[in-house]
């Protein structure tokens, strides 16, 4: 059998599997109903929650103690963080004699990609297994498809409200232009924003960046296979070495809570730098702490911490139109819930 | 486990001896093992409910067949109804809410 380079056909078993996880995640319906009435009733007035949000935590974990389904709803978050990785390269490996062609005939084309094996690696993002995936992003030779075609197409897409990839050319679509030239994607990772940016901006040369080798293999096969010229390389977003002005556009899609709020505001002040007079900036990211009730906080903030999101407290806390008012930027809008939208504009 | 011990003098205690075999530092590593054996219970219904159709169909199959089997949109939902059955029951059990 061979497959499609892109959203590729699984066989049975991890088919079977990855619809598990999904359905899995559909069934728990009925345990959130559980938890959420129970709160309802030992949490009548959420703004006296403490403050404190590891005090929160342990608040919400004692007054929850003895709800059946919250013991529930740990476990299958547990078992989901731990399995899905795992699930997913099983699913990859079944196929991967079958993808040999594809992936070949990936491997050449118009995009570039410059790989550094001796880049200081932040110690922010080295050796964290972010989302909780197994050995990190580069745990395995090939991440970047297991992450980008099979977790995210075949799990997430399907539970994951309001469509991933509609969001992202959502995103892209609101930068104030019809066009630009030059547009860099600051963490690009397997590159589904840079797709919706290379989708709605046609005629612009696309760039990318990223720490992680096997992210940013995956975005060159994609831009290969659909015939984009995108330019790809290994570097820190807050730290690049292209030349001041060397760009119309900056843009992120939810790469801040990845960070934290040190590499924040330096990533906001690198775009300012790469930006020409005139430029746009555009990022987004996850809803703000400061536009959440202290329930809803909670509840993201449990997620973060057993989902493998180290950053994600520090960084929903931020202003982010503050730190891109400081960088430099004019104009600064923000819109939300999520995704959070900020843009902005260099005089 | 707690050997009984030989100096009671009670043999017949060895027949069936006491002792906890999981303590709480464990439990939590047992319910991951039922959602684990739960993934291969659905695995296995999907997989029956292929060779159901695809026997059916062409009245002989091959593994190949089965493994490679893409799912039509009839298919598919009768095989998402499959998951939320069996996933609802283990949830039920562990939620205690499948009581009589």
């Amino acid at each position: 059998m061979t497959n499609a380079f892109q959203n590729p056909q699984l066989r049975q078993r991890g088919r079977a599997s990855v619809d598990f996880l999904a359905g899995m995640a559909i069934a728990s319906a009925p345990v959130r109903a559980e938890v959420d009435t129970a709160i309802a009733d030992k949490v009548p007035e959420p703004a006296a929650l403490p403050d404190d949000l590891d005090e929160r935590l342990a608040h919400m974990d004692a007054a929850l103690a003895d709800v059946p389904g919250y013991s529930v709803q740990k476990l299958m978050g547990d078992w989901h963080g731990r399995m899905h990785g795992r699930i997913s390269a099983e699913a990859f490996e079944e196929i991967e004699a079958d993808l040999k062609p594809a992936f070949e005939a990936a491997e050449s084309g118009a995009a570039s990609l410059t790989l550094n094996p001796e880049l200081d690696l932040p110690a922010y993002w080295d050796g964290v297994h972010f989302h909780r995936t197994t050995g990190g992003w580069e745990g395995h030779e090939h991440m970047g498809y297991i992450h980008g075609e099979i977790i995210h197409k075949k799990i997430v897409g399907r539970f994951f409200p309001g469509g991933i990839f509609q969001q992202r050319r959502n995103v892209a679509a609101m930068a104030p232009r019809e066009d630009y030239q030059r547009i860099l994607d600051m963490g690009c990772s397997s590159g589904h924003f840079t797709t919706a940016l290379a989708e709605t901006y046609p005629d612009a040369q696309i760039y990318g960046v990223d720490l992680s080798s096997r992210m940013l293999e995956h975005a060159w096969r994609t831009a290969n296979t659909n015939g984009w010229n995108w330019q790809l390389s290994q570097q820190a977003a807050e730290d690049t070495n292209f030349e001041d002005g060397a760009f119309d556009l900056v843009a992120s899609y939810i790469i801040l809570h990845e960070m934290p709020a040190s590499a924040i505001r330096t990533l906001f002040a690198e775009a300012f730098r790469l930006l020409e007079p005139g430029g746009d900036m555009i990022m987004s990211d996850v809803t703000r702490y400061a536009d959440m009730d202290k329930l809803a906080v909670w509840k993201a903030d449990r997620g973060a911490a057993f989902g493998g999101e180290p950053h994600w407290r520090e960084s929903a806390s931020l202003d982010l139109a503050e730190i891109a008012r400081e960088a430099g930027f004019v104009d600064v809008t923000t819109q939300g819930p999520y995704p959070y939208v900020i843009q902005g504009h260099k005089p | 486990m707690n050997a009984p011990s030989a100096g009671k003098l009670d043999p017949s205690a060895f027949n069936t001896p006491a002792g906890q075999i999981f303590d709480a530092s464990h439990i939590d590593n047992l319910a991951r093992a039922i959602l684990s054996l739960t993934r291969e219970v659905a695995v296995l219904n999907d997989r029956v409910m292929v060779l159901e159709t695809l026997l059916e169909e062409q009245g002989v199959v091959t593994s190949e067949a089965v493994d490679t089997y893409q799912p039509d949109e009839a298919f598919q939902k009768r095989a998402d109804a499959a998951v939320a059955e069996i996933t609802r029951g283990v949830i039920a059990s562990l939620q205690g809410t499948d009581k009589d």
